[in-house]
Parts: C-alpha cells; structure tokens; sequence
C-alpha cells in the first residue's frame, strides 16, 4: 500500500538524509521526496512531503520508528495532523519533580513531550520550557493536565494563547 | 443654539484631558452639532468650582496645578464636595473621571446613581462600578430613560465597546482576546528587550510614571480583570461577575521565562479572554510577529464575530487626552442621539 508522510524538519544540513534512514532500515519503498527549502513554518522549520510503498506493517512500523526518533510528523494520508505547542512553568519545578512533570504528561494517549529548556535563578525559582506534540483534538486534555500539575505543585503555568 | 452643561466629576488625569479636550474641541462641535459646550462644575476630591455660564479650561487646569485645590478658582470656587455637587448646578450631562475602586466602587456609584435619578446621561472613564454592580447601573439608567455610556473604561482610547455595539452590530461576538493593561505590557516588553528582571524593571516603570507607586491593580491583574467583566456584560452579554474571572498577574514573571520563550519564538503577554465559557486574566505565550505582539503601553483585542471573522483593533490604553478623547466620544454619542437635530 502506498502512504503519504508529511514531516516537519529543522532546516540544518544532514536532516534530511538521517530522516530517511527509517525507510531504509524497514525496507520500505520511496515514491517520491518534496523537499521545499522555501516553505518555512513559523519555527523556522522546513516540512518534507513524503510518498512511500509497503506492507501495512512495515509502514506502521515506520511511523513509530520516525516518532521514537524524535522527527515530526505533521500528516500522514492528509489525516492525523499534529501541532506543537508550548507551555512555560514558573516555579520550584525541579523540587517538584521535574521527571514526574514529563512522565504525567507522556502518559496521557497520544501526547508526548518533545522538547524541554530549564533555567535556574539565584532566586531559585526557575523556569522550564515544555514542547509537546499532540494531535490537535488533544490540546484540552493536555492543558486540563498541565493545570492539574501546576496546582498541585504549586507552579505558575503559561499556556499559549 | 443650544447649550450643554456638562458636570466633571474628578479632576486628576483624565477630568484635566477632559478640560483640554473639551477646549480644542467645542469650535467643532458648535459647527457640527449646533450646541454649545460648557463646563458648568467641576469638582476633586474634596473641593469644587460651580458656574452655570461656564468655566474656563485653561484656568480650571491652572488652579488645579498650581495650588492642587479647585476651591481656589477666582470668585466660583466652593467648598461643596461629593454627591452635593450634583445639587448645587444645573447640568445635562455628567463626565464621571473618580479613582477606579474596585472595593466598593464609591465614590463612582452613588454619583453615577444620583445623576440617574435626576434624569441626566453619565459618561465614565470608571471601571470599578461596571465591574461590580454592572446590571444594578444599566437597569438604572433604563428606568430612568437616559444614557449610560463607557467607551473610556475599557483600552483607554482604542474602540472595543463601541466597536462591537455600533459598528458591528449584525455580528454575534464569540469571543474578545486582548491586552488591555498597558502598564504591564510596558513591563514584559522591557523584560523582553533588555533582559532585567520584574523588580528592576517595575521600579523603572514607576520612575518614568507609567506605573503608580502602589502597582498592585495593575500587575497583579485587577485592572485588566475589570475590564475583561465590563466586555463580558456590555459587547457578549454575559452576566459576569468579577469574582468569575481567573486572574494571575505579572509579578512571578522571570527574565528566564522571557528569555527561553524568546527561544522558542514567544513572547509572554497579559493576555485577557472573555467568551461565554471562560472568564480569564493570565500571561500567556504568544507568537512573535503576531497580532500579540505589541510594544510599551499599547492595548489591543481582536473580537472573534460569526460573520465578520476576527476584527483587531489596537490602540493607546491609558493617558490623559486619550482616554479623555474616549469620553468626548461618547458624549458626542449622547449629544448625536439626544440634543442634534439636523435641519
């Protein structure tokens, strides 16, 4: 069967060849590459169309394989969009367990967190920036659950707008 | 031609924008709408000046700066204060510009209510009594058939009440997302742009007057949580309360939090966001080069319609003339709708 990928890479020299490692590897067939240096989104990133051939195993394979390596996928078969959204937490984040923070969010269905940037002041209240990736019909159950971290710990939390 | 006698409740910022307003103004007014502009009273917190031929703008604003007292104006000057004021003159129209109180909204209510009761229209700049008692006032003002009109308390001189009710009126309104504290956003632009933290920052936005010396109403939110309640009531018909909306202010904002959403291409806003389920004042990530992202004291919303999509408006949300110019505004408003008629 044939499936069409859509991801989202950061535009910096050797992205591209390492995202098609994976098919590689599976065995999976490429169709064809659309690379387009000239569309980039609003975090400087370039996407990457994607048509490929194979067994529905070795294609769902694929998927997870490309996730678990941390690349994005915005579409597959023009479905299943994904979006990236942000979150800031203020606070005494690494007293309260900033693994514990990641591991609630991870195990929420379909949500997963691919980005983090922390940042300690003499005042000790620090300040963690947290990515996530999820499927846009996601975005309420992650923020009710950020909310829920937040006031449990004591965070003061920033959402997107 | 006609004379309208306006009463200026509170003689600070906004009361003097109205003096100077008011001046550069009535040429126009007389030539547009046929009616003659005076200031007939005026009055601060403990004093006032009365004359039923008019009072002199530049010399109201004089005698106030000089000796702080308008009971010094030359022969008109008075000791009569407060609600007495309203009884002492004839007027049509009262420009109310008191100190917002968001405790028990007095002195606003009692004048506002009063000049209802005698049958005169009420302009405010006020935010206190619209955030609290906002169904009690407009059912007064119905029953006493006049007009209540509060452009001013929302965004300063940026249209957004009147915007919605006036301009947009074959739209529903689904939601108003917004910065309307401008202090506060001077304050995170300047985190932004050099780096330094809240409390440097807070004493350099004192210093420069843009924040007051007791900062709280506005970094901790009060202020824009105010008027997230009036739009809530006036432009979506929410029967809000203040103590509906979720309100986090600035104040726990660290420089690294600004500096790693920079990273990330945010910016971090007091963001106000009123719609039919959720009530809310809180920093927010916004994206840079957005409709967010806005400098210094400026205000801004973007109104969300079921038929004109998304309508932004931004504009300066605090000053003296500005937020006089709202009222004028609305008094015009008032002045098209009860005293014009066009031959």
């Amino acid at each position: 069967m044939k499936m069409n990928l859509v991801l989202e890479l950061s535009d910096t020299p050797g992205q591209l060849v390492s995202s098609l490692d994976p098919f590689r590897e599976l065995g999976a067939n490429l169709v064809s590459v659309i690379h387009d240096r000239s569309n980039i989104t609003d975090n400087g990133n370039v996407s990457v169309q994607i048509a490929v051939e194979g067994d529905k195993d070795i294609l769902e394979k694929l998927i997870d394989t490309l996730e678990n390596k941390g690349m994005s996928i915005l579409k597959v078969d023009g479905s299943l969009k994904t979006i990236k959204l942000s979150t800031i937490l203020i606070g005494h984040i690494i007293d309260t367990d900033m693994r514990d923070t990641v591991d609630k969010i991870n195990a929420l269905d379909n949500i997963t967190v691919v980005g983090m940037e922390i940042k300690l002041n003499h005042e000790e209240k620090s300040s963690g920036l947290i990515t996530v990736e999820l499927p846009i019909e996601s975005k309420k159950i992650f923020l009710d659950k950020m909310q829920e971290i937040a006031k449990a710990k004591g965070l003061l939390l920033i959402n997107e707008i | 031609m006609k004379d309208l006698k306006v009463c200026i409740m509170g003689f600070g910022a906004v009361g003097q924008g109205l003096a100077k307003v008011i001046l550069l103004k009535k040429e126009n007014l007389k030539e547009l709408y046929g009616v003659n502009l005076k200031i007939v009273s005026v009055a601060d917190s403990s004093s006032s000046v009365i004359c039923s031929d008019g009072l002199d703008e530049n010399e109201l604003i004089r005698i106030k700066k000089e000796t702080g007292k308008l009971k010094n104006y030359p022969e008109y000057g008075s000791d009569i204060s407060g609600l007495d004021v309203l009884d002492a003159c004839d007027y049509d129209v009262l420009l109310e510009a008191v100190p917002t109180n968001i405790d028990d909204a007095e002195p606003a209510k009692s004048l506002t209510l009063k000049a209802f009761k005698q049958g005169k229209d009420v302009v405010t700049s006020n935010k206190g009594h619209l955030a609290l008692f906002y169904d009690e006032l407009l059912g007064a003002a119905k029953e006493n058939k006049v007009l209540f009109k509060f452009e001013a308390s929302v965004g300063g001189t940026m249209p957004i009440i009147n915007l919605a009710q006036e301009t947009l009126p074959a739209n529903k309104v689904t939601s108003i997302v917004g910065i309307l504290n401008g202090t506060t956003n001077y304050i995170l632009s300047r985190m932004t742009s050099e780096g330094t933290n809240y409390e440097n920052t807070l004493k350099e936005s004192q210093h420069l007057g843009i924040a007051e010396t007791d900062p709280t109403q506005d970094v901790e939110g009060i202020d824009a949580a105010c008027k997230t309640v009036i739009l809530a009531n006036s432009v979506l018909g929410i029967p809000a309360k203040y103590d509906d909306v979720k309100v986090e202010g600035i104040s726990n904002i660290t420089s690294e939090a600004i500096e790693i959403a920079g990273q990330e291409g945010y910016l971090i806003k007091l963001i106000a966001e009123v719609s039919e389920d959720h009530l809310e004042v809180s920093p927010r990530l916004v994206k840079k080069g957005s409709a967010f992202d806005i400098n210094g004291t400026l205000n801004m919303a973007t109104v969300t319609t079921d038929l004109s999509g998304e309508v932004t408006v931004r504009g300066i949300g605090a000053g003296s003339v500005e937020t006089a110019a709202a009222m004028l505004t609305d008094l015009i408003h008032v002045i098209r709708e009860k005293y014009y008629v066009d031959d």
